[in-house]
C-alpha cells in the first residue's frame, strides 16, 4: 500500500503512465513519453494557487449581491433585480420547487463551496491526519456541483434574449451577472488547482 | 567484454522495470498504486482507498462512444438551425435560438459574460464532439490522425467548461419564472439540445479516459514499445 512518489514514481496526469521520477530531472521539461503532456508529481504550486483563485471568488461574491442581475422594465416602470430579490419574487410565484434551484444554486452552493474548499486547503496546510476518506469525497462534490452556480447567468441572459418586446417588458442584464459569473469561474478554478492527493500525503 | 556484458544486463533489468510500471495504475485522487487487472465484462475498479474510479471494462465501447458521438454531432446542428423558445404576451411574439442569448450580453455591452457563455454552451461542446469524432473514427478502423494525443488532453482539460446541461436547467429555470405572464412555446430546437444532453452524458458512460488512453496508444504500437522506443533517445 504505497503511493507512486513514496515509490520515486510519477503518473502522467493525463494518461496516467507511470514514469520513474529521475526521468524528470533528465528529461528537460519532463514529459510523458505516451501522450506528451507535462510530467508532475503534484499539480505546482496547488494550494497558493488555490488560495488565490478562492480570495477572488469570494471577493466577486459581494458585488455578484449588491448590483442587480438584471432589470425589468414592464410597461415603462423599469426595477432592478438583485439574486435575493429573485428569489423572493419565485416564492411569491409559489413556484417553490424553482425557488428552492435558484436558492441553492446561487446562495447555498457558492457559499458552502467557498467554505469546502478553505477547510480543504487549511486541513492541507495543518497537516489534518483524520478523515481524509471524507475530505476526499468532500472535495469531489465541489468539483461536480460548483458549475451549477452557472445556471443564474444562463437564466438572465435566456430572459435578456426572450422579454424583448417593447412596448410591454423588457429585461437587460446587470452587472451583478458579471460579477455573479467570474465568481463561479474563479471558485472552479479553485478546485481545479486544488490537488486531492495532497489530502493523503 | 565484460562491460559489454553488464551494459546488456543493465539493459535487462530496465527493461523488465519498465514493464513492471505499465502493470500499474496510480489512484488519480489520492495517487495509491495499484496493479492492473484484467477486468470481466461490465466490472469496475475503483481505489481500495479512497473508491475514486480508476477505470472498466465496457463491451464495445469505442463502436458504441462513436455511434452516440456521431448522433451527438446531428443533433447540435439541429439545435442550432431551429427556434430554442418562443413567447407571447398580448399580440406581440418573440422566438430565440440558443445563441441569441448570447448575444443579448454582448449587446448590452457585457461582451465579455457573452464571449464566455458563447464558449460554455456552444463552442466548447461543438469542440468536445468533433475532437471525440477525431479521435474515435479512425481508432475504430484501427488508424489515427495527428496530434491525438493532444486533442484528447485538450477534450479533458475542457471537460468541466462545457455546460449545455446547466443551460437546459436555466432555460427551464427561465421559462417557470415567465409562465404566469406570457405564453411560451417550446421550439424544435429545445427537445434537440435536450437530445443532445442525454447524447453527451450517453457518450461519456460508453468510454472511460483510461480504456480510450489503453486504444489510443495501441494505435502507436502499445504503450510498451512507446516506452522502449523512448529510453533509447
Amino acid at each position: 500500500m504505497k503511493t507512486a512518489a513514496e515509490c520515486g514514481l510519477v503518473a502522467c496526469p493525463a494518461c496516467g503512465t507511470i514514469t520513474r521520477a529521475f526521468l524528470q530531472a533528465t528529461v528537460q521539461p519532463p514529459r510523458c513519453q505516451l501522450c506528451f503532456a507535462r510530467l508532475h508529481s503534484r499539480k505546482p504550486m496547488s494550494l497558493q494557487r488555490s488560495w488565490a483563485w478562492l480570495l477572488a471568488g469570494i471577493i466577486a461574491y459581494i458585488p455578484a449581491n449588491l448590483y442587480p442581475i438584471m432589470y425589468t422594465t414592464v410597461f415603462g416602470d423599469s426595477q432592478p433585480n438583485t439574486i435575493f430579490g429573485g428569489i423572493l419574487v419565485l416564492l411569491e410565484l409559489e413556484s417553490y420547487p424553482v425557488a428552492l434551484v435558484v436558492f441553492v444554486a446561487s446562495v447555498v452552493v457558492p457559499v458552502l463551496k467557498f467554505l469546502a474548499v478553505a477547510y480543504l486547503l487549511i486541513s492541507i496546510q495543518r497537516k489534518f491526519a483524520h478523515s481524509r476518506f471524507d475530505r476526499t469525497r468532500l472535495f469531489r462534490l465541489t468539483e461536480f456541483i460548483g458549475r451549477w452556480s452557472m445556471i443564474d447567468v444562463f437564466v438572465v441572459a435566456i430572459l435578456a434574449a426572450l422579454v424583448q418586446i417593447r412596448s410591454v417588458a423588457l429585461i437587460e442584464p446587470g452587472l451583478g451577472a458579471t460579477a455573479f459569473g467570474a465568481s463561479v469561474i474563479f471558485t472552479m478554478l479553485a478546485a481545479l488547482a486544488l490537488d486531492p492527493r495532497l489530502i493523503w500525503d | 567484454m565484460t562491460s559489454a556484458y553488464s551494459d546488456n544486463a543493465n539493459f535487462k533489468t530496465r527493461r523488465y522495470a519498465e514493464t513492471v510500471l505499465l502493470s500499474l495504475v496510480a489512484c488519480h485522487e489520492c495517487d495509491l498504486l495499484h496493479e492492473k487487472l484484467e477486468l470481466r465484462q461490465g466490472e469496475v475498479a475503483r481505489c481500495v482507498r479512497c473508491n475514486a474510479f480508476l477505470y472498466s471494462n465496457k463491451p464495445n465501447s469505442i463502436d458504441r462512444a462513436l455511434a452516440v458521438t456521431l448522433a451527438a454531432l446531428i443533433m447540435f446542428v439541429v439545435a442550432n438551425a431551429f427556434p430554442f423558445l418562443a413567447i407571447s404576451v398580448s399580440g406581440n411574439s418573440q422566438s430565440i435560438s440558443i445563441v441569441s442569448a448570447v448575444f443579448a450580453l454582448s449587446d448590452n455591452g457585457m461582451w465579455l459574460l457573452g464571449l464566455l457563455c458563447f464558449s460554455f454552451i456552444l463552442f466548447i461542446p461543438l469542440l468536445r464532439v468533433v475532437g471525440l469524432l477525431y479521435i474515435l473514427l479512425p481508432l475504430r478502423f484501427s488508424s489515427r490522425l495527428p496530434g491525438l494525443e493532444l486533442v484528447f488532453r485538450g477534450i479533458v482539460t475542457m471537460s468541466p467548461w462545457s455546460m449545455m446541461e446547466i443551460y437546459l436547467l436555466g432555460a427551464v429555470v427561465a421559462l417557470v419564472k415567465l409562465a404566469s405572464m406570457a405564453n411560451i412555446e417550446l421550439g424544435l430546437s429545445f427537445w434537440a439540445f435536450a437530445l443532445l444532453n442525454l447524447l453527451s452524458a450517453l457518450a461519456a458512460q460508453m468510454v472511460d479516459t483510461h480504456t480510450l488512453w489503453e486504444f489510443m496508444s495501441q494505435s502507436r504500437g502499445g504503450r510498451k514499445s512507446i516506452i522502449d522506443g523512448g529510453s533509447h533517445r
